[in-house]
């Protein structure tokens, strides 16, 4: 039996992580989820897990949230590229209509995907096989 | 013998007539002939014609070498002109002895006579007895001899001799006249000369002169000085009051008050002036003048010198004028144009070039650039352009050049400096300056324009950013809802939670276009202003806050004294004192009553709103760029929306202001809202 996946999420807004919770959960009944609502924690773990003390994890990050946007994590972890990468597997999910923000994700290897809100069952079901 | 004495006696009294016919004779010849050589040749024969002498001689002894010369004869014979014509004459004989003792020598018998031994015989055998010999005078000394000889014995009788001295004195005194005359001529001539000579001087010099004597009050003036004066030469006699009434008016009492200087100190003097001919001709002329004194030093008379002067002052006033009219030209020229010699002297400068500096024209041809105080200018690029110009030989232009003038203000040049040769072959430096300081200006406006523009784009575009993330994100969120609801049939979701997270998205929805509505006000400025009291906005923003949390405990100080009141728009006034009010209420440091003070200055050109709390404060080093952006929170463990400061600054700006805040972690906040007006 393989193990349970682990999903991390970080976004301010606690509506939109219930919503994906739920439906998340409806797909695989036994997924790991991690909430983070302050980004400053969630980087903090993104960081634990680039220095290999955790298992992989699938990670869906948010743009725009107060004192830690999405792109500010992002630069955080560029030194620990390498390691991050073969540890997670990252998304963004953003409300984002800006052009420039994609083009920004198309272009850095640590980003898998860019998903506008709200996200769909179907894009879950992609994101999590 | 009877007979005889009768004789005598007759003899006696014509000799006595013929005595008075030779003086008249004499005289007659005297008055009638000018001439020496003529008088003494009839002298001569007068002598012998009526005075019975047998020979008459006059002759010029050489004093030196006692040489007896003939000037004059009557009688003698070929002979006679041989032995005694020339001769040495003895030194003691008669000759010698007239000359030495000034009276007659007489001998009126030669046998006994002991001078000149071959002389004598000759004169014996020639059969002359007697022999008289008087002086004739030249000014009182001898100079001639009257050599008079009769056939008779004793001829001279005291009486005769006593005549014919008479007559000798008065020989002498026509010569003495004649001599005069012959000098009195010749000095005539040479004034006639010398004063031809000066007339024509003064006539090719245009030179007059004069002479005023104090005594008569009469002054004598040459032809020319009437010539000069435009006036036929009227015996040369001009008066002091004559001469002052053909001065020009203008120049009147300047030549007088130099004259009147002049007569207190006996000086000399030079005077230029003007005068009006009879004809009314102007003329310019230059008189000399000196005073000529007695032998005690007192004044009793002057001379001096007049000139026409008129052509050259004609010249000199054209080049005066030409000089004039450039100088003018030059100065009219809104270029800034200077001429300096390689020392830094100013040569020229014109009127545009001096108001630079704030100094007169006069002040700055006596300037060097070198010693002048020229504060903010570039000095060494100043003197490299100008080493440049002399060392290349060529003209150089020098764009954009700043400089501060004397009032402080920042002017820009275009500069054109050239080598100038001055008329003495040393080298200058020419430059003319072009002002483009409107243009400069016009740049930066143009450049700061700009930026604002450049800024307000960008400010455009975070805002469009920021809301449409705000209107998305609970849009997404009742979308992402429906779509669970809509699964719920099939699955086991629980729904109920999602109906509370429906109502509050939409209610965030409704926020954001209420923020929307505030911040597009908040950008409309064209709203009508009123008079608002400082303290008023106060008490109004009180009474809403008093259901805040935290309001009770809040101590507000104002400070309107300076400015009370402004005229402004309401609303904007009172939604930048809530905001602010409001945040130092909500961000007070936990703990610590708030304290909130807010004064009000007036400024230069405007006023000044000061918001000063004692809160928890902003870390300015991480958000100062943020501060005011829309939805930018720092403290999210508080109520808030990140609206308030962005409407504060949208407002203020729209109010022609602008926010800054001074702010440190725990040592509370300061606002500073300057606004022109």
């Amino acid at each position: 039996m393989p193990n349970p996946k682990t999903l991390i999420l970080i976004d301010d807004d606690p509506l939109c992580i219930k919503i994906i919770e739920v439906i998340c959960k409806s797909i695989l009944p036994d997924i790991n989820i991690l909430i983070f609502t302050d980004p400053k924690e969630g980087l903090a773990h993104l960081l634990r897990i680039a220095h290999g003390e955790l298992p992989h994890c699938i990670v869906l990050l948010d743009l725009n949230m107060p004192k830690l946007s999405g792109w500010d994590i992002l630069a955080a972890l560029e030194s620990k590229k390498e390691q991050f990468m073969q540890k997670c597997t990252l998304y963004i999910i953003s409300t984002s209509l800006e052009i420039n923000d994609r083009l920004l994700a198309a272009n850095n290897p640590m980003v898998s995907g860019f998903f506008e809100k709200t996200i769909t069952r179907l894009n879950l079901q992609h994101i999590l096989r | 013998m009877v007979s005889s004495a009768e004789e005598t006696c007759i003899e006696c009294s014509n000799a006595n007539k013929n005595l008075l016919l030779l003086t008249s004779q004499i005289n007659k010849a005297i008055i009638r002939i000018k001439d020496e050589s003529e008088l003494f040749a009839e002298i001569c024969r007068l002598t012998v014609e009526i005075g019975r002498n047998a020979v008459s001689w006059v002759g010029q002894p050489d004093k030196v070498n006692k040489n007896f010369n003939a000037i004059a004869q009557y009688n003698a014979t070929d002979e006679d002109k041989f032995q005694l014509g020339s001769r040495k004459y003895d030194p003691n004989g008669p000759t010698a002895t007239v000359i030495k003792t000034g009276k007659f020598y007489i001998s009126n018998n030669f046998k006994q006579e002991v001078w000149d031994e071959p002389l004598r015989n000759y004169l014996w055998q020639r059969g002359f007895r007697s022999y008289l010999a008087l002086p004739i005078r030249k000014y009182g000394i001898v100079e001639y001899t009257l050599n008079l000889y009769s056939a008779n014995a004793n001829f001279f009788s005291d009486e005769q001799i006593q005549f014919l001295e008479g007559i000798s004195d008065d020989i002498s005194y026509a010569i003495d006249n004649i001599e005069n005359e012959i000098q009195k001529t010749v000095a005539d001539n040479q004034l006639r000369e010398m004063s031809s000579l000066l007339q024509r001087t003064e006539s090719v010099t245009k030179t007059g002169s004069w002479k005023v004597n104090f005594e008569s009050g009469i002054s004598y003036w040459s032809d020319e000085a009437f010539k000069i004066y435009g006036m036929q030469p009227h015996g040369n006699k001009m008066s002091y009051i004559d001469w002052v009434t053909l001065i020009h008016p203008d120049d009147k009492k300047t030549v007088i008050n130099i004259d009147n200087e002049a007569s207190k100190t006996l000086s000399d003097t030079v005077k230029n002036y003007r005068i009006i001919t009879q004809a009314g001709l102007v003329k310019f002329v230059q008189t000399h003048a000196y005073y000529e004194l007695d032998e005690n030093g007192k004044p009793i008379g002057m001379y001096g010198l007049v000139r026409d002067i008129t052509a050259k002052n004609e010249m000199e006033e054209a080049f005066r004028q030409s000089e004039k009219n450039l100088r003018v030209m030059v100065d009219v020229i809104p270029q800034p144009i200077f001429l300096k010699d390689l020392s830094g002297n100013f040569i020229y400068a014109n009127k545009s070039y001096c108001d630079l500096y704030g100094k007169s024209v006069a002040e700055m041809n006596q300037s060097n650039w070198l010693n002048m105080e020229v504060p903010n200018v570039d000095r060494d690029r100043i003197i490299k352009d100008d080493n440049d110009t002399i060392n290349s030989g060529r003209t150089k232009k020098i764009n954009d050049f700043p400089f501060k003038d004397h009032s402080g203000a920042d002017r820009y040049f275009d500069v054109i400096k050239t080598p100038f040769q001055m008329p003495d072959k040393t080298m200058a430096i020419l430059g003319v300056l072009n002002e483009i300081t409107e243009r400069k200006q016009q740049d930066i406006i143009k450049s700061e324009l700009l930026n604002d523009l450049t800024i307000q784009n960008k400010n455009m575009q975070q805002c469009s950013y920021i809301i449409s993330h705000n209107l998305r994100a609970p849009l997404a969120n009742i979308l992402g809802i429906c779509n669970i609801l809509t699964e719920a049939k099939t699955s086991t979701i629980n729904t109920g939670q999602f109906i509370n997270g429906l109502a509050l998205s939409a209610e965030k929805l409704d926020n954001v276009i209420r923020d929307l509505s505030t911040i597009m006000q908040a950008k409309e400025s064209n709203i009508q202003k009123d008079n608002i009291v400082f303290q008023q906005v106060v008490d109004d923003v009180k009474l809403s806050l008093m259901q805040v949390e935290g309001y009770s405990d809040t101590e507000i100080k104002c400070n309107f004294e300076e400015l009370e009141s402004i005229s402004s728009i309401k609303s904007f006034v009172h939604s930048i004192f809530y905001n602010l009010i409001s945040n130092s209420i909500k961000y007070c440091r936990p703990g610590v009553a708030p304290v909130l003070e807010i004064t009000s200055r007036k400024t230069k050109n405007g006023y000044e709103l000061i918001f000063t709390d004692n809160g928890q404060g902003i870390d300015l080093k991480k958000n100062q760029d943020k501060i005011f952006e829309l939805y930018s929170r720092f403290d999210t463990s508080k109520d808030g929306t990140g609206v308030g400061l962005y409407i504060v600054k949208t407002q203020v700006e729209a109010l022609n202001g602008q926010i800054t805040v001074n702010s440190e972690l725990d040592h509370g906040t300061t606002f500073i809202i300057n606004i022109k007006q």
